[in-house]
Parts: structure tokens; C-alpha cells; sequence
């Protein structure tokens, strides 16, 4: 069962408001995000595939939505422990520590604030110290370190190449082992190196880091599977006031929903009736990793042409009064 | 991406270009469409067949099989057993069967399996006779199957597979073992046998484990003559199995080479190849449609009653069946022995093999037995024709997108809203919530109707019960559902118009059925070409002209257009045009409506006794996947704007 999630928006005051209204969220979308998002949620058929399968990836979902209701109703260090327990479980989700932090670095105020380093690090050392003594925990249950064999090495080390959605398993069936820890390196950074500039591009919008770095896991973990997808997919009515820039959408949406119908039929016709081979699945995952990374960018997008709206109007002129335009650069 | 948008967000310039000429494009795409089906048949835009499997080294050894007293004897015995036993019933005498396996020295076993299907009272019971012989040089991991029906006149036919049987034991070179199977009631005891063999058991099939097994089997050869007089003249070979599988081309290819070398001519549907230098004629080039034609309706209507080899497709195993026919000229060729060596042939290339057929085509079609036309050249044809759905449905995307200019109903808040935002692409999906969210209701009904006439067959007819039906209540039952939820969508749409949903939009609607018909169309032309083929070529056209008209000829045209192509009324207005075709006489428009009709429940419950016993998915696609796409094109026909 999820909880209701509570989203904190920060509307910016400009000088000029006539005609900027699809710029500001509205009050009836806020009130009315929660049971989308429910909904979004409870429909959305990879969710309801997860749970036909009986996959741990609920829980995983269920302590990242807890982290973030802690996330957004102000309570750092409630989020940071709640983080590190799904970090325990799977590696990746601790890179969401970065938005956690950068927003109670910030506090919620806007770009003159500075920027508070203490909160910074007690939340980042709150989350590693529940970490930590979780794996103490474990360690002590077990009686040894073996699991991390079983655990965070088997997500680094990726030595089982069983086909997933995502992009792992493909490539290393074909590296030659003398250079598969260097393709590891590469494939696990890309996770971690991406983080570093979306962090410091969206350290005031912390909520949509989050998001963002939602999708950025679920694409390019080692292990993913269509439960990762869930949650980012809920999230997505609360950007309603993004919903004016954002432009792959109908793309993107096809590619989902070719994807949902497409791979199973090509992990039918490989595995089972052994007419198609693992070009036609991979093909078919990779056009979803794609429809994802497309979502990523158009909500990146939408955010950073919505900041510049919000300072200049929603037509943005210049001093000749001719319309500018807004590039992507 | 940069090619996808202009960098400040507006659409690029060729999508205004397309959006003004769609209609002409779309038109374009689907004439070019099928001027692209039928050039590829023509021999310089395919390739002659050739094999890919080296290990296969097929025809290379001297057939050793020359016994043909042997098979005349266990022919002639076979039917003395027969004759006195059964009578005119042909039963088959498994006792007989196990004792001649023996004889020759195999492991002989029996397996019983009993089969539920609706509409046919009481179950179908049945025993399978198969032997196995176990390969002297290597431990048994892997085998290959020689099937055959017990039917009336396939009795020369388990009288050749006997004294191979015979044959094969002598020899010591085979590194598989050989399975030879001998099934009653045909196909359903080969599914019975293969459910077994596999322990991937089926609901409405109850069959005994198996005493025996011999490893994963690399092929299947099924023989299936008719007992017409030898010597034979023609071998046919049939490849199309359930669900519109098909084997590997190289043991197509195989089976081709075999039978020429024997001096016998294969050919695919009962369609000879054109002669070598009439290939490139236009005599030649109809003999060329018209096998290609047959193996697309076959392979789109595949049930399991073109061979034993049809129901091996599930399991992953490449099979085919060789029916030998005709009339031979000479006595000294196309004899029983001749044809035993073919097979002998056969096996011995398939015992080669090192690895399982994976090198050849499994997605192909066959104009004749020496070219074929792979995925890669006939795939574009579905591109052409969905393409006008695909091009039509990204237009009415666009234009709910574009401001001022939308034509749903009642949203003066969304043109206020888009007329500040030149620069902007609008996404309004948001702003016309009310009208897009009262799409669901309708999309989740046609579904819903589809599923409905999905699960009725298995709701009304349970396998196990002691009702018996026959064929016409079972049919009355679904073509009388079928028929009666096209009402639903209006009266939904008449209680829902009060709510505060609003009215639904007929423009998203639309824009969801012509995506999911592509979809639909998409992913079956991967797993079945010849269903997805066929459905593009008389769905796409109509799909794409399908709004909501205001005049009333429009309405009507429409309207008579989506009737004649519910699944029923398509189903029947083909098997009439095609039994117009291929009666002799012309015949009265009566009798031809009557026969149509009789066709057609046979075609329908013929479907739902296939998806029971053979897993095939065709009642599954018509019902599940476009019945649905057909209702919700059917109410935006009939929508009455208010």
C-alpha cells in the first residue's frame, strides 16, 4: 500500500503575471496530484506485472516513496535513514542522497539562501551511519562478510549475464575478458558521473533531481527490471505545470507502449520457440531505455525552460520587442 | 534529440509538410504498399534458396534403402489386420504395431491420452505407438522424430515408416537416436505425445507420461502419403505450422534437395515451380503468386490439419511433412522405396548436425521450392501499409495539439489558453481532461467485449463437463454476442454524456485505435506475416477514413464498410468469395450463402478447438486484439455529437 505523497512547490513571484498564468501551479492540481499519482500508480500495468511476478522490487518502490514523503514533509534525517535502507538492498538508490541533502543544504529558499554545508553533511552522515549499521547488523546475523559476495559485488561485478531490460548482459556477452573490468568501470560510472552535473544544474529544484535520478537508475543498472519503472511513472502528474514543454511525449509514450507488447513476444520467439536470437530482444530493450532517456531529457527540458520562463515571462522578448528564441544549447 | 524538435521546441519543418499532404501520403504509402507485395515475388527481387548449415552436407551419401519387399509386406500385412479386425472402421491395431516394432528390434511403447474439446460430445480417446531406437555411437541426447497419422489410407505410409524402421536398426552410424511415432486421431495424438515428451501438460489434453525419451529432438520428418496407386510423380511439402511458425528453411531446403534427387518433383501447396526458363515470364510469374499467395493464407490460417509437422512449432522444433502424390510415368521411379529413400536421405543430413538449426531463415515465404523472400525484404510491405495509420494517427495528434484548431468537442478553455503560446508545442491531452478521460470508459469497454467473447467458449463449454454440444449452439452463442455488443459503446455513451466527464472526444479515441491497430499489426507481423499481411491490406485502408462523418452518405458508407469487416461477417463474406473461386459451376447466390455460412462455423469453432488443444493464438488475435480495435472504430462511426 502506498501513502499518499505530499509535493512542495515553490512558485516564483515575477513582475509580470497577466498572461503567465500556465506558468504557476494551479491549486486544483495539487489537490488533485495525490489521487493521480495513486492512480498512476495502482494501473500502471509494469506495477501490476511486478506483482503478478512477485518480485522484492515492491518494497524497493515502497521505501523509496517513504523516503521521499520524509523527502518532502521536511524531515532530513527520517528520509536520509529510510534512503539508506534501500541502498542497503540495492546499490544504486543512494545516489537519491544527493537531492535529499542538496534540499535541506538549501532549506527551501530561493537562489540568494547560502548554502548551508552543515546540513549538507549531518544528512549525508545520518544516511551512511544507518547504512553502516545496518551492514553491522547483517554482519553480525550472519555470522561473516560473505554476503557481500552475494550482494553490492554481484551489482558491481555483474558476473550473471541472464537477460533483463536493460543494457548490461548484451554488451557483456561480448566483451573479451581482458578488458571487461575496464567496461565495467565504465558502465557502473555511468550512473554515478551523471549525477555530478545534474547536481549542480538543479540544486534548487531538488524534487525534480530526484525524479530524474529515478529514471537515471532505472535505465542504467546493472539488474533493472520494469518495477524500477513504476514510481518515476507515477510521479510524473505532479510536473503538470511542466506539461507545456515538454516535447517527445507522444514518442516517448508509443515507444513505451511497443516496448510493453514487443518484449515479450520477442522473449517468446528467442527463448521459447528458439526462431529469433538475442538481437531482436535487445533491439526492442533498447528502444525502451531510449523512450526513458528521452522522458529524462524532456523533463530536464521542461524544468530549466520553465526557470527562464519564470524569470521572463512566458514570451520572452527582447529589447528590439521581437520574439526570442530559446535555445537547447 | 536534435533531429525530433527545432532547439526552441517547435515541431520540425517536415512535420508541417507531412501534416499538409497527409491524405495524398497516406494513399501514396498504401498503393506503394501493395505494388511492393506483389514485385517482391518476382525472381530478381528475391534470392534462390541455399543452405546455410554446412553440417548438413545433405545428398552427399548413397542411399543404402532398398527394401522394398520388406515395405510391401508390412503394407499388405497391415491392411489384412485391419480389414479383419475393424472392418470399414479402420481402427487402428496398436497391439499389431507393438509387436512388429518389436520384432525388428526397437523398444515399442504405447501411450493413451484422451482429449476434451467443445462441441464434440463425450472426449476423444486415443492411443500413440512409438518406438525408439537408440544410437549406437552416442549417449542419447538428442533424436529425431519420424511421425505418422493412422488414417485410412496412410496405411502404405506406416508401412514404409515399418521397414525403415527395419533399415535404420541395421546400421550403425547414427548419432541420434530415432524416434518413429504412430499416432491416432493425427495431430491431436502427436500433440499428445510431444505434451508428454516435454511434461509441459495441457488442460483440456490428458495424456500418459511417456515410458521412454530420447533427448531434446533436432527434427521432425512427418510422412503423410495418401494411399493413391504408386508410383508417385510430385512430393509435397508442407511447412506451415500452428500460430504461423515455420521450420527452419534448411530442412525445407533439405527436403527439396532429397526429393530431387529421387526423381520427383516437389512442390508447395500441390503449385509446381515454374520450368527453368519460365521463371522469368509472366506465366511464370502467376505460378509464383500463386504459391505465394497459398503459403500467406496458409501460414495467416495455419491449423493443424496440413500434417503432423504442425504442432511442433511450440516446442521449438523444426519439422515437416512430405506427402507424396501424383501419378508416375514410369514403375521404376517414385515408388514406396524411392520415397524411403528420401527420408533416408533426410535423416542421415539431419544425424550431422552438430548444433540445433538456428544458421537459415524462420521468417520467410516461399514463391516455389528454389527461392524464397526473407523478413528483411517482405517486412517493409507492413511499414507501407501501416504506414497511412501510423502517418494519420501522428496528423490528429498533432492537430488536437495545434492551437485554435482542434476539432474535439466543447474546449473554449483550451483555445484561450493556446493562443498566448505561438512558440510553444501545447500538449492539451491536459486541458481537455474532461473530454480525453471519458475516452477510458469506451476503450475499456471494447476491451472488455473482446475478453467477453474470448473467455465464452471456455465459459460455457467446460472441458471436463459431460455437456455435450455440438458445433451450432457454440457457434449461435458467439455470433450472437458478437453480433449484440456493438450496442454497448451507445448506450454508454448515452449515460455518460450526463456526468461531469463530459463528452468523450472522438478525436483521442481515434488517435488510441489507429495506434493500437498498428501496434497490433506490428507485433503480428513478427510472429504470424500472413495474418498481419492480410488484416493491413483490408483493415489499414478503412481504419484511416474512419471519423466521425456528418453527412449522411458518409455515415452510411462508413458504417456499411466497418460491418463488412466485423470479424464474423469478414470471415464469412472470404470464404464465400474464395468457395466462388474455386467451385467448378457457378453457383446461386443462395446456395453460396449457405455454404459461406456453414464455413464459417466450422472456421470459428475450428479456432477455439485449436487454441484448446493445439495452443493456437488465431481466436485469441480476432477476439482480444482487433474485435476491440473494430468496436471502438465502430463508435466513433456512430458517435452523436451533442
Amino acid at each position: 500500500m502506498k501513502r499518499q505523497r505530499s509535493e512542495v512547490k515553490r512558485i516564483e513571484k515575477t513582475e509580470k503575471t497577466d498572461g503567465n498564468e500556465p506558468l504557476f501551479v494551479r491549486s486544483m492540481d495539487v489537490a488533485s496530484a495525490a489521487v493521480v499519482v495513486q492512480v498512476c500508480y495502482l494501473f500502471n500495468p509494469f506495477g501490476i506485472a511486478s506483482c503478478i511476478a512477485m518480485t522484492t522490487s515492491v518494497f524497493h518502490n515502497f521505501l523509496i516513496a517513504a523516503a521521499l514523503v520524509a523527502f518532502q514533509s521536511g524531515r532530513p534525517y527520517v528520509s536520509a535513514s529510510v534512503l539508506a535502507l534501500v541502498s542497503m538492498l540495492g546499490l544504486y538508490p543512494a545516489v537519491l542522497m544527493v537531492p535529499i541533502a542538496l534540499h535541506y543544504a538549501t532549506a527551501g529558499g530561493n537562489s540568494k539562501t547560502p548554502f548551508d554545508w552543515t546540513a549538507f553533511c549531518s544528512s549525508i552522515a545520518v544516511f551512511c551511519s544507518v547504512w553502516a549499521g545496518a551492514l553491522y547488523m547483517i554482519v553480525t546475523l550472519s555470522g561473516s562478510w560473505q554476503f557481500l559476495q552475494s550482494t553490492y559485488l554481484f551489482f558491481v561485478l555483474v558476473p550473471d549475464l541472464t537477460p533483463t531490460v536493460g543494457v548490461f548482459w548484451y554488451f557483456f556477452t561480448e566483451v573479451f575478458d581482458h578488458f571487461r573490468l575496464f567496461f565495467l568501470w565504465v558502465f557502473q560510472l555511468n550512473i554515478f558521473i551523471f549525477v555530478i552535473p545534474l547536481a549542480l544544474t538543479l540544486r534548487r529544484s531538488p524534487m525534480m533531481l530526484f525524479h530524474i535520478l529515478l529514471i537515471l537508475i532505472a535505465v542504467f543498472k546493472p539488474y533493472p527490471s520494469v518495477g524500477d519503472a513504476v514510481v518515476y511513472m507515477a510521479l510524473l502528474p505532479i510536473w503538470r505545470h511542466l506539461y507545456l514543454y515538454i516535447r517527445h511525449s507522444f514518442l516517448a509514450a508509443c515507444t513505451m507502449a511497443v516496448f510493453a507488447v514487443l518484449a515479450p513476444v520477442m522473449w517468446k520467439l528467442w527463448i521459447q520457440d528458439g526462431s529469433a536470437n538475442a538481437n531482436f530482444y535487445f533491439a526492442i530493450t533498447l528502444a525502451y531505455c531510449t523512450a526513458q532517456i528521452f522522458l529524462l531529457t524532456d523533463l530536464l527540458y521542461a524544468e530549466l525552460r520553465h526557470r527562464i520562463h519564470m524569470t521572463h515571462g512566458i514570451r520572452v522578448v527582447d529589447e528590439s520587442g521581437t520574439e526570442a528564441k530559446i535555445a537547447l544549447s | 534529440m536534435r533531429s525530433l524538435t527545432r532547439s526552441d521546441g517547435r515541431p520540425p519543418k517536415w512535420l508541417n509538410g507531412l501534416r499538409r499532404k497527409a491524405n495524398a501520403l497516406c494513399a501514396l504509402l498504401y498503393v506503394a504498399g501493395l505494388i511492393y507485395l506483389a514485385c517482391i515475388v518476382w525472381p530478381s527481387f528475391n534470392d534462390r534458396t541455399y543452405f546455410s548449415e554446412n553440417a548438413l552436407l545433405p545428398g552427399l551419401v548413397d542411399d543404402e534403402f532398398v527394401h522394398r519387399e520388406r515395405t510391401n509386406t508390412f503394407a499388405k500385412q497391415l491392411r489384412e489386420v485391419v480389414q479383419t479386425r475393424y472392418g470399414k472402421e479402420y481402427g487402428m491395431p496398436h497391439d499389431w504395431l507393438l509387436e512388429q516394432l518389436e520384432s525388428i528390434g526397437l523398444e515399442a511403447y504405447a501411450q493413451n491420452f484422451t482429449a476434451f474439446l467443445p462441441g464434440i460430445s463425450g472426449a476423444v480417446e486415443g492411443t500413440n505407438i512409438f518406438a525408439v531406437m537408440r544410437a549406437a555411437r552416442a549417449p542419447s541426447v538428442e533424436s529425431i522424430v519420424v511421425a505418422v497419422p493412422f488414417r485410412s489410407n496412410t496405411l502404405g505410409s506406416i508401412g514404409l515408416a515399418l521397414s525403415l524402421a527395419s533399415f535404420c536398426r541395421e546400421q550403425i552410424y547414427w548419432s541420434k537416436d530415432l524416434i518413429f511415432v504412430f499416432t491416432e486421431h493425427e495431430t491431436i495424438g502427436m500433440q499428445a505425445w510431444l505434451s508428454a515428451y516435454h511434461r509441459l501438460p495441457i488442460s483440456s489434453l490428458k495424456a500418459d507420461p511417456l515410458a521412454a525419451h530420447g533427448g531434446a529432438i533436432q527434427a521432425a520428418l512427418a510422412l503423410e502419403a495418401t494411399d493413391g496407386s504408386t508410383p508417385f510423380s510430385n512430393v509435397d511439402i508442407r511447412y506451415n505450422m500452428i500460430n504461423g511458425q515455420l521450420p527452419n528453411l534448411d530442412l525445407v531446403n533439405l527436403l527439396v534437395k532429397m526429393t530431387e534427387k529421387e526423381a520427383l518433383v516437389p512442390t508447395l501447396y500441390m503449385q509446381e515451380d515454374p520450368h527453368g526458363q519460365d521463371l522469368y515470364t509472366e506465366k511464370g510469374y502467376w505460378k509464383l503468386a500463386k504459391t505465394s499467395f497459398k503459403g500467406i493464407v496458409a501460414q495467416a490460417f495455419s491449423r493443424a490439419d496440413s500434417g503432423l509437422h504442425s504442432v511442433f512449432g511450440a516446442y521449438g522444433v523444426q519439422a515437416v511433412t512430405i506427402s507424396p502424390y501424383g501419378k508416375g510415368r514410369t514403375k521404376s521411379q517414385g515408388g514406396w522405396v524411392d520415397i524411403g529413400r528420401l527420408l533416408e536421405g533426410g535423416l542421415r543430413s539431419v544425424n550431422n548436425l552438430l548444433e540445433k538449426f538456428h544458421q537459415s531463415f524462420f521468417f520467410y515465404f516461399l514463391p516455389s521450392t528454389h527461392r524464397y523472400v526473407s523478413i528483411g525484404v517482405f517486412m517493409p510491405a507492413i511499414g507501407l501499409l501501416m504506414g497511412p495509420v501510423l502517418i494519420k494517427a501522428l496528423c490528429v495528434w498533432l492537430d488536437l495539439n495545434d492551437e485554435g484548431e482542434s476539432s474535439a468537442d466543447g474546449d473554449a478553455k483550451a483555445k484561450k489558453e493556446t493562443k498566448s503560446e505561438s512558440a510553444l508545442a501545447v500538449l492539451p491531452l491536459i486541458t481537455k481532461s474532461e473530454s480525453a478521460l471519458a475516452v477510458l470508459p469506451l476503450i475499456v469497454i471494447a476491451h472488455s467485449c473482446g475478453a467477453l467473447l474470448y473467455f465464452l467458449p471456455y465459459l460455457l463449454f467446460n472441458a471436463q463437463a459431460s455437456i455435450s454440444t455440438n458445433d451450432q449452439q457454440l457457434f449461435q452463442a458467439i455470433a450472437t454476442i458478437a453480433i449484440t455488443l456493438p450496442i454497448c459503446p451507445w448506450i454508454i455513451q448515452r449515460n455518460l454524456a450526463d456526468k461531469d466527464f463530459g463528452v468523450p472526444s472522438m478525436v483521442v479515441l481515434r488517435v488510441v485505435a489507429l495506434l493500437e491497430l498498428a501496434l497490433i499489426v506490428g507485433v503480428t507481423a513478427v510472429l504470424n506475416f500472413g495474418i498481419a499481411v492480410l488484416v493491413a491490406i483490408f483493415v489499414a485502408p478503412i481504419s484511416t477514413i474512419t471519423i466521425p462523418f456528418r453527412s449522411k452518405i458518409g455515415w452510411a458508407l462508413n458504417s456499411m464498410a466497418l460491418v463488412l469487416l466485423h470479424p464474423l461477417v469478414a470471415c464469412c463474406v472470404a470464404l464465400g468469395v474464395y468457395t466462388a473461386l474455386t467451385v467448378p459451376v457457378p453457383p446461386t447466390p443462395s446456395w453460396l450463402a449457405q455454404r459461406a455460412f456453414e464455413q464459417t462455423v466450422d472456421v470459428t469453432v475450428g479456432f477455439i478447438r485449436d487454441s484448446l488443444v493445439y495452443q493456437s493464438h488465431l481466436y485469441a488475435f480476432f477476439t482480444l486484439a482487433l474485435f476491440p480495435i473494430w468496436m471502438m472504430f465502430w463508435t466513433i462511426v456512430h458517435h452523436r455529437s451533442e
